[in-house]
């Protein structure tokens, strides 16, 4: 028991005026202390038509690292050098028990190095951690955010965590405990994030519980939640590409259609409305979507049923017209999984594609729009 | 160190202690409490709670503390449960998903959530009731000086909200009991 001193006669007389005045004191410094976070918009640069090139198609798998990877996440430093991150095994009895992070230096992925492990995450926040997920890289000049997920004993609970780079990757922060929802339900982050011109970024969400829904997060350039935007339609996986500096699509999977569900921003992510959706069949995995440089939208994601088919699908800038481009993956064995899709378009307009290739490596393919623009998907 | 994290550890520490220093256990209660604070530090309890249940709120831990006093302060009493209860009922279906709004966004902002915490304030002071007072004083001060991020965690925690639950099932019980009794 906590040997408390009792409280003195003049203090015991003075609570009835001390109580309220400290509440008072309380609210007045919560008051002063809330963040008032100002409208922001997108950063989007100019749409110009790509250059005329000949179709370009690359494939590599990433180094190894054990017998199991997923959820790759790809960022761009502002010298142009590709970084990418992913959940893999370092050894353990899980196959999610560290995040994995690599370069891509004169066209070849260096050695990945372990970013944290589940002991380090462990370490870093006091909390009993069984595995590792869903890693997502935010890049602002040398600035790296990092966010993943966590869960505890059994796979049960979930927290978010965050770091930081300043140093592009080099060194990280040790990770720190985040929250999106009042229980520690599992929350985790979709690819990509979109930057904001406060200069911090938006992270589609995913979050489970009464209704499973997405969510937009708006953070900014250390890592605090700035707001929290429920998305009206869809179940999980959003993906959002931003149009201009106002305006962005959302596409997410639903738990009771086939099909995609959409929303729209027209404020820079302050509010978010249904829209028409594309007519794409998905089982319900994670998307990618990105805004090419020539102003129209690229989509990737498994196709039909299963996950042994990832195709990419494109559309005008409004995301209004789509149609399939390329089946980049097509497998009906039983180990056929490929899914997770992560889209980046660097500065010489070459588009990258990550995803986890049969769970067991990631697979990274480069191409350009020309190659998309090929006769059979 | 992150110290949202090490908050987080030591509060689900005191809370576990505080959950045993509810049993009856006459001349024991003292000892057993302190042994279930050290037991949940020790033997990983508290990292397997926070990493189920999150950081608790400080109301929690401040209930818990009150309690670990060797002159027991309660100020969990039968209506304050309801009142909790009644919040948990409109705050976390809502937050959950249910519904376009989330009122647990509302935490990141949360202008409109003072707001509505004075008037709550007046009518505690009205009461007389201090306890309640200075532990709102100490969630809103841990707000403000950036433990949390979020107004809703360092106010409310679905611990609490079981917590408030055992205590009103118990007011219920005595209640049915003395009924029959007459």
């Amino acid at each position: 028991m906590l040997p408390l001193p009792a409280l003195s006669p003049l203090l015991l007389r003075h609570l009835r005026w001390l109580a309220p005045g400290l509440f008072l004191a309380a609210l007045a410094a919560a008051a002063v202390q809330a963040p008032r976070a100002a409208a922001t918009g997108f950063v989007v640069p100019a749409a110009r038509p790509a250059p005329p090139a000949p179709p370009l198609y690359q494939a590599r798998m990433l180094p190894g690292t054990g017998s199991a990877a997923a959820s790759p996440s790809l960022a761009r430093l502002a010298d142009g050098t590709l970084v990418a991150a992913w959940v893999g095994s370092a050894g353990g009895k899980y196959a999610q028990d560290a995040i994995w992070f690599s370069r891509l230096v004169d066209g070849q992925w260096q050695e990945p190095l372990p970013l944290t492990t589940r002991e380090d995450t462990a370490g870093a926040v006091f909390a009993h951690i069984d595995r590792l997920a869903q890693p997502v890289l935010a890049a602002a000049g040398e600035r790296l955010q990092l966010w993943y997920s966590a869960s505890g004993t059994g796979g049960l609970g979930g927290l978010l965590l965050y770091s930081q780079s300043d140093d592009g990757g080099h060194y990280w922060q040790r990770p720190a405990l985040r929250r999106t929802t009042p229980l520690a339900t599992r929350a985790p982050l979709a690819q990509a994030p979109l930057p904001l011109a406060d200069g911090g970024f938006g992270l589609p969400l995913s979050q489970s519980g009464l209704r499973p829904h997405g969510a937009w997060l708006r953070v900014d350039g250390a890592g605090r939640i700035v707001d929290l935007r429920r998305l009206p339609v869809g179940n999980a996986n959003p993906a959002i590409a931003a149009s201009d500096d106002a305006r962005a699509m959302a596409l997410l999977t639903t738990s009771t259609e086939p099909d995609l569900a959409a929303a729209r921003s027209i404020d820079g992510g302050e509010s978010w409305q249904a829209a028409p959706a594309p007519t794409v069949a998905n089982p319900g995995t994670p998307l990618a979507l990105l805004r090419l440089t020539s102003g129209r939208l690229l989509l990737a994601g498994n196709e039909g049923t299963g996950r042994g088919r990832l195709a990419l699908w494109l559309s005008d800038p409004q995301g209004r017209e789509w149609h399939l481009a390329r089946r980049v993956e097509d497998a009906a064995d039983a180990t056929a999984d490929f899914s997770e899709p992560a889209l980046l378009q660097a500065a010489d307009g070459r588009i990258h594609l990550v995803y986890a290739w049969r769970r067991q490596g990631i697979r990274h393919l480069v191409f350009n729009e020309a190659w998309l623009a090929g006769d059979q998907p | 160190m992150n110290l949202l994290a090490a908050y987080g550890l030591l509060a689900h520490g005191l809370i576990f202690g505080g959950l045993v220093s509810l049993l009856p256990l006459g001349v024991l209660r003292p000892h057993a409490a302190l042994a279930g604070t050290t037991v949940a530090l020790l033997a990983g309890i508290a990292p397997a709670l926070h990493a189920l249940f999150g950081p608790p709120s400080l109301t929690l831990l401040l209930l818990a503390l009150l309690h670990l006093q060797q002159r027991p302060l309660v100020p969990l009493t039968y209506p304050a449960a309801l009142v909790i209860i009644g919040i948990a009922v409109l705050f976390y279906p809502a937050a959950l998903g249910w519904g376009s709004f989330d009122p647990y966004a509302l935490g990141y902002q949360p202008l409109p959530l003072l707001a509505a915490l004075a008037p709550l304030g007046l009518v505690l002071c009205w009461r007389g009731n201090n306890a309640w007072l200075l532990i709102l004083a100490a969630g809103l001060a841990a707000y403000a000086g950036g433990l949390f991020a979020n107004l809703w965690d360092a106010l409310l925690d679905p611990l609490l909200v079981l917590l408030a639950l055992g205590v009103v099932l118990r007011g219920l019980a005595i209640r049915l009991i003395v009924a029959r009794r007459r």
